[in-house]
């Protein structure tokens, strides 16, 4: 029952972040991200990022680091992604799509699929244009379509943004199971 | 090699040819729809006034004494080819393509039938001017079937029609006393002339129809060629933008990362951060190159102008011309056996180009240390022959045959049909930090065929066992046959690459 509530809640949570906006370069993710979350990093959150171009994996793990205070752990396969998962358990995950072996879009279907795993935020980094493709990583379970190229300081925004949704999600199941009723917003 | 080339080519031919059919189809379809609907709806109205023009004449005894059976007789018979119209006009409507052309044609003969039957038998009118007019009027139904239909139904229509003049010269006494005069002597020849012309039209009509279904399939082909480009145009930009994307994005987080943390960051990593992101502007430039090389090459690749190249220079400048930023630093031997005078027919520029490419391929897929193998040999002609891609014009001319061959990791057979198209990489190169835009052996084989000759790989894709590259060129006469046997001087050779000074 509880797990079920869980996976409903975060397909909703899905759907709507994944079509009501574009993630790049938007204001509000600005605002969350120079506004209160960068600042007040109390313990930094663990991103895993599974890429299969070592130098943009490298750089972007040093960047994330040092702009957005994570701790970044980094994977140039779909398998070790799914490996260091379990090794490291991120807080989130950004995952390439066009990978030898376990492509993202497998990648992040199995993740979905495992119900100790399914509530992570995940987000799609990928070169791929075409609405199809995007839908078909939405529909994989993304958290986030996001378009290379995009610059660290907003991949950092959409990790805080991801990360915080999800808690939120968290929060209000912890309520709604609490109290049985209809949540108060 | 040569059937494998050449079954997959057929099989493309034949998938050509359904297309074509099919981006014909619908038109063709669709005209000989209107067609029917037209021709049927006006014949149908025509027919409808000529019953009403010969009943109101019939009420007017224009016709002389005539029973009120063989009135009902006429009418009947030609509303009933009215009906026919009627329906076939119903189905072209419908879309029903061979019903309404089969009904149109047919009832097209049966009405030219009626008419005819009726004024010479049932008017008992017998052979008339009116009924050599009607004769000529037996062409419109052999027309009509060449326009709707087929040749079949073109044969049919004019052995009916055939039937119907000879049944009637031959068996309808005429009335008028100067065409029994007239038919007295001429008959044969009156009839034959008849056939003849209603034969002429058939064959107008058939050579119109295969005119116009070959001038068909002719558009049908090049709309199939400009749909097929247009989509490798479409897949070539599509792969471009997400080719681009990726390095573009590095370079911007390099970009990105220093002008946030150039403060906080060590004095080294500033710099080596810079030196990265310089090298990554430098491997977009060469990605740019490529493709800017791979449009113009696709573009021009029939107007290369050939001259003679001596094979073993050409070699030793690819050497000397390796970036060391693609394949790294570090001694390779080099077992070189290109006879001195061995040439080839190329452009200089493209020749090192290819080998460059092949060169710089072997030491990147290979273990530093392990060594690399080149050679080059006249073909025999009969080997020659075979490798020879079918439609090749340079049929008869002696090739040379130059192996690379390294100790590396090798190409799993499955995936070496894939290995000479534009941006593919293999799987684990992607995964590897090789450096590579999947376009340096699309650009070989371009080359290479531009040149008059071909590049193939053979490899069973065991690492250690590695692969080896054969290219093909055209030699340049028949007298370095002779050359080729004898100063074959192997000779080994280390390669160093430079590296850059950091």
């Amino acid at each position: 029952m509880k797990e079920q509530t869980l996976k409903r809640h975060c397909d909703h949570d899905r759907s709507s972040v994944g079509s009501s906006r574009s993630p790049t370069n938007s204001f509000a993710l600005r605002q969350l991200t120079e506004g209160h979350i960068m600042t007040t990093p109390s313990e930094p959150y663990t991103v895993l990022i599974v890429e299969d171009n070592v130098e943009l994996l490298d750089i972007l793990s040093r960047a994330l680091r040092r702009i957005g205070h994570f701790n970044v752990v980094g994977a140039s396969d779909g398998v070790t992604g799914l490996e260091q998962y379990y090794v490291v358990h991120p807080n989130c995950m950004v995952i390439d799509v066009k990978m030898p072996g376990l492509d993202g879009y497998q990648l992040v279907r199995a993740l979905r699929g495992d119900p100790t795993t399914a509530a992570t935020p995940l987000i799609i980094l990928t070169a791929m244009t075409q609405d199809k493709e995007r839908f078909a990583g939405l529909a994989a379970g993304a958290d986030l379509y996001l378009l290379k190229p995009i610059t660290p300081q907003d991949l950092a925004a959409a990790i805080h943004r991801a990360i915080l949704i999800s808690e939120q999600e968290r929060q209000h199941q912890l309520q709604t199971l609490a109290d049985d009723e209809t949540p108060s917003y | 090699m040569v059937s494998n080339e050449v079954a997959p080519s057929a099989n493309i031919d034949r998938k050509l040819r359904d297309e074509e059919l099919a981006a014909v189809r619908p038109f063709n379809t669709q005209r000989r729809l209107d067609a029917s609907r037209l021709i049927s709806g006006f014949f149908g109205f025509v027919l409808t006034g000529l019953v009403l023009a010969f009943l109101i004449l019939a009420y007017q005894n224009a016709f002389g004494v005539i029973t009120q059976l063989n009135i009902l007789a006429i009418a009947g018979g030609l509303l009933l080819c009215v009906l026919l119209y009627g329906i076939g006009w119903l189905f072209a409507q419908n879309g029903r393509l061979l019903p309404a052309t089969i009904i149109t044609v047919v009832s097209s003969n049966l009405s030219i039938i009626a008419a005819t039957l009726s004024w010479t038998i049932l008017l008992a009118h017998g052979l008339t001017p009116v009924t050599l007019i009607l004769f000529a009027a037996t062409t419109v139904p052999i027309l009509l079937a060449g326009e709707l239909s087929d040749t079949w139904a073109v044969f049919s229509s004019v052995l009916t029609m055939n039937v119907l003049v000879l049944g009637l010269i031959v068996f309808t006494p005429s009335q008028d006393p100067a065409l029994t005069q007239f038919f007295q002597h001429q008959r044969v020849l009156f009839t034959l002339l008849t056939i003849a012309i209603q034969w002429a039209v058939a064959a107008i009509a058939v050579t119109m129809n295969r005119n116009y279904l070959s001038t068909m399939r002719a558009l049908g082909q090049a709309y199939v060629q400009v749909q097929r480009l247009d989509g490798l145009k479409d897949q070539f930009i599509t792969n471009i933008n997400h080719e681009l994307r990726t390095p573009v994005m590095t370079l911007q987080a390099y970009i990105e990362y220093l002008r946030l943390t150039r403060e906080e960051i060590p004095e080294e990593e500033i710099a080596e951060m810079l030196d990265r992101a310089s090298r990554s502007g430098m491997n977009l430039v060469a990605l740019l190159t490529s493709i800017l090389d791979v449009r113009r090459i696709d573009e021009h690749a029939g107007e290369f102008e050939l001259e003679p190249v001596v094979l073993l220079e050409a070699i030793e400048q690819s050497l000397s011309l390796l970036d060391p930023r693609e394949v790294g630093q570090g001694a390779r031997q080099l077992h070189l056996s290109v006879p001195h005078a061995l040439r080839v027919m190329g452009e200089p520029v493209r020749v090192q180009q290819i080998m460059i490419n092949l060169i710089s391929n072997a030491i990147k897929y290979s273990d530093a240390g392990m060594p690399i193998e080149i050679s080059a040999r006249v073909m025999p002609k009969h080997e020659a022959r075979q490798r020879l891609r079918r439609g090749a014009d340079h049929s008869d001319q002696p090739l040379v045959e130059i192996r690379v061959r390294d100790y590396g990791l090798g190409i799993p057979p499955d995936q070496i049909p894939l290995l000479f198209n534009r941006f593919v990489r293999l799987p684990r190169d992607l995964a590897s930090t090789v450096i590579g835009n999947g376009l340096g052996l699309y650009l070989c084989r371009v080359l290479s065929r531009a040149m008059g000759g071909d590049i193939r790989v053979v490899s069973q894709g065991i690492p250690g066992e590695g692969s080896t590259f054969y290219l093909t060129l055209l030699a340049v006469t028949s007298d370095e046959i002779n050359h080729a046997g004898d100063i074959t001087n192997p000779r080994m050779k280390v390669i160093s690459v430079a590296g850059k000074p950091h």
